[in-house]
């Protein structure tokens, strides 16, 4: 009998059209992902990890899959009204069940397996660069399948098959499948899975819950694999252990005890649905009414009032509806939690913003687009045909509602879905400012969400009307508008990436609280004119074609289309088609003709022939300046500065030099060098090559005078000159590459290998390279006068010598007392200033008016570095410290200058650290910058292999150093912890094999993650002192050259003399070599002894691993001190010492190591290395509660 | 005066079925009854008229304002019950019949009021007005699409098989309330209960095929068969004998036996009575002089 069901619902199943067509679509989506060649640098995209992470990534998408199949399961008796039938039959329960149950899962699963074929095929059949194609391995797809093909289909065809089952009810299937499709995008935005790309890692502990949490298993293998690095990636399966052995356990005996669960509750009875209480009707007594005709009206009035009870019903039936609840729900979840995260439990380091309006929409805007669509997409079709799937139609078409009352009625409907997203977003927004006593609500800033993102929308809405009402079924017309919606998000593919060909482009316009909206708005405005005008078209077509009662064909239509046109239509047609035109034509001119049009590949087309005609001269010796000085004039409401500048050039090579040769960054409107003559001006690529009339003897100088006008034009954009907080830096710079610039030439080699440009030369990073190599550039004198508008203060590098007004212009002379760094920036805007004297060093802010709340910090963390580093590095450089405000529009926490500080506004000003117990980020930030002033601009490193190790890695000690001695070891913890996740994460992106620390050159996950864990390690081994006399003995050193020649060999001399030469060897190994540690408490106890004291018992455990050259990871032995100790307190909250029981550094040789220490108070916590110390993936282990 | 003009109407639909065909017909007020058998043609007949669907040609009229080119017009005379229709869930019957009223146009609230709570009280519904329409029974439901036709003041009220699955008493109440209304405008009842044609119309047609095959008043088109129409019981077994010799125009049960009827000049044989005939007999005999025309 069971056979025979199940043969009969194989049948069943395989007859249905849909099978064969979603096995195809999953098969064609397999070879379209595989041949895709999406990976990080260095991961093969053939490896165990990229088909892992694809894999389980579409079965998301088979959620859709097995609903079909479990409604044509489980529902289809019922939709034929067949189950009286069926049910009388003599099945058994259990046969008719599993049978069912069976066919929905096993068909679910063949139509989703193609994936992976289609993924083979598109591996190996594609145009992949070969060399990151590893060999083919048949677990390599088998193994995903296995363990999250599988079990997935499984669990969701139990959960979708289930509710189906007991609600009979397709709509609910058709939710229930959403859900479990929503739930996964909700937990993994709440838990910061890392598929969504987060500023912060998620913690250990949340990324656990997240691992668990997920049904798909999706986290689990992030969480698994979230360290591993491109060697792993590419050779590694996957164990089957730990979270994701647990995950995938949890979820299948979920998954079969709902299925038990629905086989108890599944009856062979008609499901009856319940009696209602009907509601109680008092036996009135109404007088009788006789009917009577009543007369009716039809003019505008009437028209009016039918308007708004169509509306009324329309939104009400929508409102009533499951699927919008849904999204209505999730959407203000989803806003909850990320304002939640943000401003109250604390983004970066734990830290909250200040709930400023416009930080607070940034945080909704990114689900809001998707979460509209959604909607659109859905409800479009929906209204649209929502009289005539209830055949309801019959009665509202006969009625004397006009035409325009009814499309227009429906018209608003849709478009208010997006609006009521917008609105209770807001009203979120403005709910969490009152509940943090934030008042100021600008509402003009939430008001122009209704514009800057609803237009779109509105657009979408307008199209999704037009495809509706042209579509001969509600479902077609679904399907159609969604594959519009999809290709115009993804219309770069197709190659319409041009903002008028495609509506998924329009720009966003950005708002910096400092600066109000910049960065596309003018585009934006007008472009806006073009979709809307391009939407009304559409919509009056719509109109056009709208018919009443039985649906019409298409010649019908059209033919509607052709005659029956008023005065108004013509004229409203005319309008918005010239409109459309006008706008399109406006965008056009501005786009492709005022700035250069460039697509990618004219882009690429640029770069090859600049390479091949100017290659030639990169041998060329080049000049290096040796003073520069210049004028700056700022007009920030014109969008524009000019530049004139006059440097000394120096030849500092041993050859006479002939020709020089200049690319320019910005076009020069007048350049000259003294003694030589302009040979050759290519206006193309703008360059320039000159002639010396005499050869530049060696250590010869000339002058070199250029002048320049940077003007925004059109809709160009540049964050560096802005109407409030100008900033010309080092991403911004102006001034012409004295030689020329590899920097333009293409890097990617397969890109490279098609236009058959040779392989570029790899970095020689040799011993003898960091030390031999060498480096011309070299510190400047500088001067200059920066001019900008009245209302405005400018700042540069240098003491100020004089501040003159002068035609309402205010104008700064500023000049460097002794020879600086040549990063220097220029600064404008509307500032207030706080200057104070600090043992002569003039601390100097400069920030907005309304950024005032952490002044006071900045100016005490500044005093205490200033007073930290003058006493262990030397004197300070300079007598100033200039500290200005940024927009947020830069993606950077701070930048420092020479004497001068860039600070970001909302990473800096904006930060909420007004807590005791929360990190201070404002602290941290600034300590960072002002040890810059050591470690860049008094000690500047070679810029080889090891020199950012000065650079950041020393900043990053410093501020660690400082801000323990602020706020005691938490804020170590907080640093180390920091340092160390940004160390595993980032090197498990990075391309290359990791460098030791010593040869670290663009990495900045070792500059910024490694290095601080690793000065810590040393500060443990040889004590502050000993590192600080090292880190002076080399300040001290190159304080007064010019060049540039620390480097990192000087560094390990100087630290080997310092250290007991046993322990040379951990320098090397932490140093020289890549050594990554496993640390934890296995187990421990502690007794109270007879004299009041405490005995705690602790097995350590300590592995240690080194990467090898080739990527491969192998355990070495260990054999050093590692600290251990015990708090009253978790070592992430110790403030001071009255809270650390012990401290000490063990001996360490074993695996395991069993430790017995006395304690004079009663222990809470113990801790391997509680101060991150060393390189270890899980922290969290490190430490346990007694 | 209202008068409602066809002129050769013909409807011809894209899967090539010919709905309706050359129709001519003036109807001035009354109760004009539509009569023909399942897929005749009523139903595209009242559609067309009621502006929901156009005609392939010809013309239709409503006090010499053309209908096709201006549907708009006969929507503001126009009370329509359509065969089948569906309804918004979750709102309730009074709510609904509001709506309506509105898009009709009855835009002082009171009138609106009064008149939507007269309807509901007149087709039995006024109890059942806060319950949703879309739980309602089948009967219920048709009695609140005869309250939504009768709404603001129609000049032609074309109900199509409004009777169906009501209950003799509902039927009653609401043919009664019809034929009251009738006076003054033109109702078009399509249907197949030819009763009901006979109790209330002062004129009828009969579509078969989409053509009218005969129309006039009904007592005077009965009139036209007075004398030819012959009774006979007889075993059931023999029906087909008769059917091949005579001209049966119907056989029925009659307290279990069948009873044929047939039309012949004279006596067709023993055991024929001659029956005063009626409407029914006329519907079946132009049915059958139409059949068997076309063989």
């Amino acid at each position: 009998m069971f056979e025979k069901l199940l043969q009969f619902e194989v049948f069943y199943q395989l007859k249905q059209r849909a099978f064969p067509i979603f096995a195809i679509l999953f098969l064609a989506l397999g070879v379209f992902v595989g041949r895709q060649g999406f990976a990080s640098n260095g991961v093969n995209f053939n490896s165990v990890y990229q088909v892992y992470f694809h894999t389980s990534i579409f079965t998301l998408g088979s959620v859709f899959i097995i609903m079909f199949f479990a409604i044509s399961a489980m529902l289809r008796d019922k939709q034929h009204n067949m189950e009286g039938l069926v049910y009388s039959t003599s099945i058994k329960k259990p046969h008719y069940f599993w049978s069912r149950f069976l066919g929905t899962f096993i068909f679910s699963l063949l139509a989703f397996s193609p994936f992976l074929i289609g993924y083979i095929f598109g591996n190996y059949f594609s145009d992949l660069d070969p060399e990151r194609l590893g060999d083919f391995r048949l677990m390599t797809y088998l193994q995903p399948w296995l363990y999250i093909v599988l079990p997935n289909i499984f669990i969701c065809s139990t959960i979708v098959f289930s509710v189906s089952t007991i609600t009979k009810n397709s709509t609910a299937t058709y939710v229930s499948a959403v859900f479990v499709y929503m739930l996964y995008f909700v937990s993994s935005i709440f838990l910061n899975s890392p598929l969504l790309a987060q500023a912060v890692p998620a913690s250990p502990e949340s990324m656990a819950i997240a691992a668990m949490a997920d049904p798909f298993g999706i986290a689990a293998f992030f969480e698994q694999t979230q360290y591993w690095t491109s060697f792993q990636k590419n050779t590694q399966l996957l164990s089957f252990s730990g979270l994701f052995l647990l995950n995938r356990l949890v979820w299948v005996l979920v998954s079969i005890g709902i299925l038990f669960t629905t086989y108890g509750l599944f009856s062979f009875r008609k499901i009856s649905k319940k009696v209602k209480k009907e509601p109680k009707q008092k036996k009135e007594n109404v007088q009788l009414l006789v009917y009577k005709p009543v007369q009716a009206l039809h003019n505008f009035k009437a028209q009016q009032l039918a308007f708004f009870s169509l509306l009324k019903l329309e939104i009400k039936s929508v409102f009533k509806s499951l699927p919008f609840i849904a999204v209505l729900l999730m959407w203000l979840f989803i806003v909850f939690s990320e304002l939640y995260s943000t401003v109250i439990s604390g983004g970066e380091y734990g830290v909250s913003v200040y709930p400023f309006t416009n930080q607070l929409i940034d945080l909704i805007l990114a689900p809001l687009t998707i979460f509209s669509l959604i909607l659109i997409i859905f409800y479009s079709s929906e209204i649209v045909w929502r009289e005539r799937s209830l055949n309801f139609n019959v009665i509202v078409d006969a009625t004397p509602v006009k035409n325009w009352v009814l499309f227009v009625s429906k018209f608003t409907a849709l478009i208010s879905l997006p609006m009521i997203l917008i609105t209770s977003g807001i009203l979120m927004c403005i709910i969490f400012q009152i509940s943090l006593n934030y008042t100021n609500f600008e509402f003009s800033l939430y008001a122009s969400l209704y514009y800057h993102y609803g237009v779109q929308l509105v657009v979408y809405a307008m199209i999704a009307l037009f495809v509706s009402s042209l579509a001969k079924s509600k479902y077609l017309g679904m399907g159609l508008f969604g594959l519009i919606v999809l290709l115009s998000l993804k219309a770069d593919m197709l190659g319409l990436e041009h903002p008028l060909t495609s509506l998924g482009f329009i720009p966003r316009v950005s708002y910096t609280n400092m600066n109000g909206f910049y960065g596309g708005a003018k585009l934006f405005n007008h472009l806006a004119m073009y979709w809307l005008a391009l939407g009304f078209l559409l919509v009056l077509i719509s109109f056009k074609v709208w018919n009443r009662g039985v649906i019409a064909n298409i010649s019908f239509k059209l033919k509607q289309l052709k005659y029956g046109w008023t005065t108004i239509q013509k004229a409203t047609f005319t309008g918005c088609l010239l409109l459309f035109i006008g706008a399109g034509s406006l965008v056009f001119y501005n786009v492709n003709i005022v700035s250069e049009y460039e697509t990618v590949n004219e882009g690429l087309d640029f770069s090859e022939n600049y390479e091949r005609k100017f290659k030639k001269y990169e041998s060329l010796e080049r000049l290096y300046s040796t003073s520069i000085k210049t004028e700056v004039a700022i007009y920030p409401k014109e969008r524009s500065y000019t530049v004139k500048a006059d440097y000394m050039l120096k030849n500092k090579s041993e050859l006479p030099m002939s020709e020089l040769f200049i690319t320019e960054r910005i076009p020069l409107e007048n350049v000259t060098v003294e003694n030589a003559r302009l040979v050759t001006h290519d206006e193309i690529y703008e360059t320039y090559l000159f002639q010396f009339d005499k050869p530049l003897q060696p250590n010869d100088s000339v002058r070199f005078r250029y002048k320049l006008k940077k003007h925004l034009k059109g809709y160009e954009e540049d964050n560096s000159i802005i109407n409030n907080g100008t900033y010309i830096n080092r991403f911004s710079n102006f001034e012409p590459i004295l030689g020329y610039s590899s920097g333009l030439e293409i890097t990617n080699r397969i890109e490279r290998k098609k236009r058959n440009l040779p392989e570029r030369v790899e970095e020689n990073n040799s011993d003898a390279h960091i030390v031999m190599e060498d480096v011309k550039f070299e510190k400047i004198r500088f001067e200059t006068i920066i001019s900008t508008d009245s209302n405005q203060t400018a700042i540069s590098s240098g003491r100020l010598i004089k501040e003159w007004s002068d035609n309402n212009r205010n104008y700064y002379h500023y000049k460097s007392r002794d020879k600086i760094m040549p990063a220097v920036g220029y600064f404008s805007a509307n500032y207030t200033s706080k200057k104070v004297n600090h043992k002569g060093i003039s601390i100097e802010q400069y920030y907005d008016a309304n950024h005032n709340s952490n002044i006071v910090d900045v100016e005490n963390s500044v005093k205490e570095t200033l007073d930290y580093c003058q006493e262990n590095f030397g004197t300070y450089a300079f007598d100033h410290v200039r500290i200005a405000e940024v927009p947020s529009c830069w993606p950077f926490g701070g930048f420092a200058h020479p004497g001068v500080i860039s600070m970001v506004e909302d990473r800096l000003y904006l930060a909420d650290v007004s807590k005791e117990e929360t990190f201070n980020l404002v602290a941290k930030r600034t300590i960072h910058e002002v040890a810059h002033q050591y470690w860049g601009h008094t000690l500047s490193a070679k810029p080889v292999a090891g020199g950012p190790l000065f650079v950041e890695g020393f900043a990053k000690y410093t501020e660690a150093v400082v801000m323990e001695k602020m706020y005691g070891k938490r804020a170590l913890y907080q640093l180390s912890e920091s340092a160390r996740s940004r160390y595993f994460y980032g090197r498990s992106f990075a391309g290359d094999i990791e460098p030791p620390i010593y040869k670290v050159l663009g990495e900045s996950y070792i500059m910024y993650g490694k290095a601080l864990t690793i000065m810590l390690a040393l500060r443990d081994l040889i004590g502050e002192s000993q590192v600080n006399k090292v880190l002076k003995t080399i300040t001290d050193r190159h304080r007064s050259i010019n060049k540039l020649e620390a480097n990192s060999i000087e560094l390990l001399d100087e630290i080997y003399k310092v250290t007991p030469t046993e322990e040379h060897r951990l320098v090397d190994d932490w140093f020289k070599r890549v050594i990554t540690y496993d640390l934890g408490i296995e187990e421990s106890t502690y007794k109270e002894l007879t004299n009041g004291s405490y005995e705690v018992a602790v097995k350590v455990k300590s592995k240690r691993f080194e990467t090898l050259d080739n990527g491969e990871i192998k355990q070495i032995s260990i054999n050093e001190p590692i600290k251990i100790g015990v708090f009253t307190t978790h070592p992430s909250t110790v403030k001071d010492d009255s809270s650390i029981l012990h401290y000490e550094s063990n001996h360490i040789n074993k695996e395991i190591t069993e430790i017995k220490i006395i304690v004079k108070e009663k222990p809470e916590y113990i801790s391997i290395d509680p101060f991150g110390t060393r390189s270890d993936e899980n922290l969290v282990d490190n430490t346990i509660m007694l | 005066m209202n008068t409602l003009q066809i002129n050769n109407l013909s409807k011809t639909y894209p899967n090539g079925v010919k709905a309706l065909n050359e129709i001519n017909l003036e109807i001035t007020n009354g109760m004009f009854g539509l009569l023909g058998a399942n897929g005749a043609g009523k139903s595209s007949l009242m559609r067309t008229i009621a502006s929901l669907q156009e005609p392939s040609s010809g013309s239709i009229s409503f006090n010499n304002i053309d209908v096709v080119s201006n549907p708009h017009e006969i929507r503001k005379q126009l009370g329509y019950l359509p065969q089948e229709f569906g309804v918004y869930p979750k709102i309730s019957a009074e709510k609904l019949l509001n709506h309506l009223a509105i898009l009709k146009g009855i835009i002082n609230k009171t009138e609106r009021k009064e008149q939507v709570a007269a309807l509901l009280q007149q087709v039995n519904l006024y109890q059942h007005r806060k319950k949703s329409v879309y739980t309602f029974s089948g009967g219920m439901r048709q009695r609140f699409g005869i309250a939504q036709a009768l709404l603001a003041n129609p000049k032609l009220i074309i109900v199509d098989e409004p009777t169906a699955g009501l209950d003799p008493e509902e039927s009653n109440r609401f043919l009664n309330l019809l034929s009251e209304i009738g006076e003054n405008v033109i109702v078009i009842l399509s249907t197949h209960i030819v009763e009901d044609v006979r109790d209330l119309c002062t004129k009828m047609a009969i579509l078969a095929n989409g053509k009218i095959i005969t129309h006039g008043n009904p007592s005077e088109l009965v009139a036209t068969i007075n004398g030819k129409i012959w009774s006979k019981i007889v075993p059931k077994t023999a029906i087909e004998a008769y059917k091949k010799a005579f001209d049966v125009i119907s056989t029925k049960l009659v307290s279990g036996k069948t009873q044929i009827r047939v039309i012949a000049d004279s006596r067709p044989e023993e055991g024929f009575e001659l029956i005063t005939p009626n409407l029914e007999d006329f519907y079946f005999a132009t049915l059958f002089n139409q059949t068997n025309n076309k063989a």
